[in-house]
């Protein structure tokens, strides 16, 4: 049962004991503040806490660690991953106004889910100047821009949308191409490849400067760093764009969240991490200033196994730059 | 209220190797014809694919007395019923869908109640998430029967044995709808595939497995000669563990029978 979707209100008696413990030390791990880095305490006074055995503290800590939220140092302790604390304190507060995803359900490790008030932030998101005069989008395959990439291609813009997780690249939405009738259902992620075109590495190069990226997230802060759902594909997708042309460090960022998303509270970022330049909620628009350097290529030990796979973009990419090298 | 409850002995187990070697044969076919799915790439163990001609088995579908009699229908969440789920709600069909893996429990769809335009939208999964109305078992077990039960599979046996992802959701999906008096054993209850899916294996249904009465593929329909009873509920031992917990119409359904107990 996945804890990120855990309904407060469900009934936990039946649970396994180790996964009751582990909820609860999530819990009060979720409730430390954020900047709190020191070790959990050791095992025995987690014992002594939990009235459990030794052996029961050991799978739920072995159980956070596997979801990711711990990570153990021998010789020095049991730490928090602090990316991960941040998503889950904050899908904690989004459970109560996320929509579920047609297969993920509430599980937000797997999906970036539409919320209350997303209607709101494409009304806004489209009163936007960097909208306004954009013709060719990059659009992230989140629940929550459903509806924007619908009135998007109906205002006439062309999408290039990621596959989930990248799997079969990404898809070119032309609203020239489609009838009006269709617009709604080629905006789903169910549906969007029955009506758009799958774009090769040298479709993808010809189509020439994307106008602006727009994506949710996880969570962002307020200077303008991106969490997305822990698999880093915004990263790779802006990585990606970047190291064909197709975007600048000018080329605008635009994440649109529910407002219990935004964190005010600034934390570090790598240099693979791309950044945001504007944060649309349901109430307001932030602008990310001074804006924060972006990735201005690939980092090739950030790419994951699957996506090196024969014919994938990053693949390609990489055996012809290793031609280009060696020629 | 089950007709044998017992836990796997090893007969079962061979069974479910038996499964397991007709799903992965069916599966390596299945590739040439599948579609992959919005979410789960090629991961056939997630979920069941559409496949080229599915729209055919949609209009066989149409045309089968079953189908036009209905006016109730439930569907099941698999990617190659999409069109039928938009043809049910343009013939006027109330429709009642399964959230993926019964998570969410049930969506009802009201005849009428999706305008025109946005059919095709809410016959898919991400739509019918927006359109759909979640419903309890117990508000469908005050309602009409349900007239014709349409379902995928993974494979199917010419005597009309259903392999599923591996779950038996369907069979669950079954169970629940018995137990509350929404379908009896004449039920009719039709199976989409694709004719590599359609598998001449012998193996004997068990008391829980629901037999189909229809299999229809892009190039026909096969009627398998009814020998074997639908299971008269649920199975409740044979449950996977943490499956009460996880579908809210069965843990509902607990709860219904709880006072008998």
């Amino acid at each position: 049962m996945p804890l990120t979707g855990s309904d407060p209100g469900a009934d936990t008696r039946r649970l396994p004991l180790y996964v009751r413990v582990a909820r609860e030390l999530e819990r009060a791990i979720l409730e430390s503040p954020l900047e709190d880095d020191r070790p959990l305490p050791a095992e025995w006074s987690l014992v002594q806490r939990f009235r459990v055995s030794r052996g029961t503290v050991r799978r739920a800590l072995a159980e956070l660690e596997r979801e990711g939220l711990l990570w153990r140092e021998p010789g020095r302790g049991t730490f928090v991953n602090p990316a991960a604390k941040l998503r889950r304190a904050v899908w904690s507060k989004l459970r109560a106004v996320a929509r579920p995803d047609s297969r993920f359900d509430f599980d937000f490790r797997e999906f970036i889910p539409d919320f209350e008030g997303s209607d709101r932030c494409t009304r806004t998101l489209r009163r936007l100047p960097e909208y306004r005069s954009a013709s060719l989008l990059f659009v992230a395959p989140d629940n929550n821009l459903e509806q924007f990439r619908h009135q998007a291609l109906a205002d006439g813009k062309r999408l290039v949308v990621a596959t989930y997780a990248m799997r079969r690249g990404f898809v070119l939405l032309d609203p020239r191409r489609l009838r009006p009738s269709a617009l709604e259902l080629a905006a789903t992620l169910d549906a969007m490849e029955r009506f758009g075109t799958y774009l090769s590495l040298e479709r993808l190069v010809r189509l020439g400067r994307v106008d602006a990226v727009v994506s949710g997230a996880a969570a962002v802060t307020r200077e303008g760093v991106h969490f997305g759902k822990g698999h880093g594909f915004l990263d790779l997708e802006w990585a990606l764009l970047r190291e064909l042309d197709l975007v600048s460090q000018r080329t605008p960022v635009i994440v649109s969240v529910h407002d219990c998303q935004v964190i005010d509270q600034a934390v570090a970022h790598a240099p693979y991490d791309v950044t945001v330049d504007v944060i649309v909620t349901p109430t307001r628009v932030l602008r990310c200033e001074p804006p924060l350097p972006k990735p201005d290529g690939i980092f090739w030990d950030r790419i994951p196994p699957d996506l090196v796979k024969p014919g994938t973009y990053f693949a390609l990419l990489g055996s012809s730059w290793a031609r280009a090298l060696s020629g | 209220m089950t007709g044998t409850d017992r836990t796997p002995s090893p007969p079962d187990i061979r069974d479910r190797e038996e499964k397991e070697l007709v799903r992965q044969r069916v599966w390596s076919e299945l590739m040439r014809v599948a579609r992959p799915d919005s979410r789960f790439h090629w991961n056939f163990s997630e979920f069941i694919p559409d496949f080229e001609g599915s729209d055919r088995c949609a209009q066989a579908v149409r045309d089968l007395p079953e189908y036009r009699r209905a006016r109730v229908v439930f569907v099941t969440p698999d990617n190659g019923l999409t069109l039928i789920r938009q043809l049910c709600m343009e013939d006027g069909k109330d429709l009642l869908v399964s959230t993926y893996g019964i998570e969410r429990g049930f969506l009802f769809v009201p005849t009428g109640s999706v305008e025109p335009s946005r059919v095709p939208y809410a016959a898919t999964l991400d739509g019918l998430d927006y359109v759909g109305h979640p419903v309890s078992l117990r508000e469908l077990a005050s309602g009409p029967r349900l007239d014709l039960l349409l379902t995928g599979a993974a494979a199917i046996s010419t005597g009309g044995l259903r392999f599923g992802k591996g779950h038996g959701y369907f069979d669950l999906e079954w169970g629940m709808f018995r137990e509350v008096g929404l379908v009896a054993d004449d039920t009719p209850v039709v199976a989409i595939v694709h004719d590599c899916q359609v598998v001449d294996v012998d193996v004997q249904p068990r008391p829980f497995d629901t037999v189909v009465d229809v299999i229809v593929t892009p190039t026909r329909v096969l009627r398998p000669p009814l020998t074997h009873e639908k299971p008269s509920g649920i199975n409740w031992e044979l449950l996977e563990p943490g499956m009460v917990e996880r579908i809210p119409p069965l843990r509902e359904l607990t709860e219904l029978r709880a006072p008998k107990r």
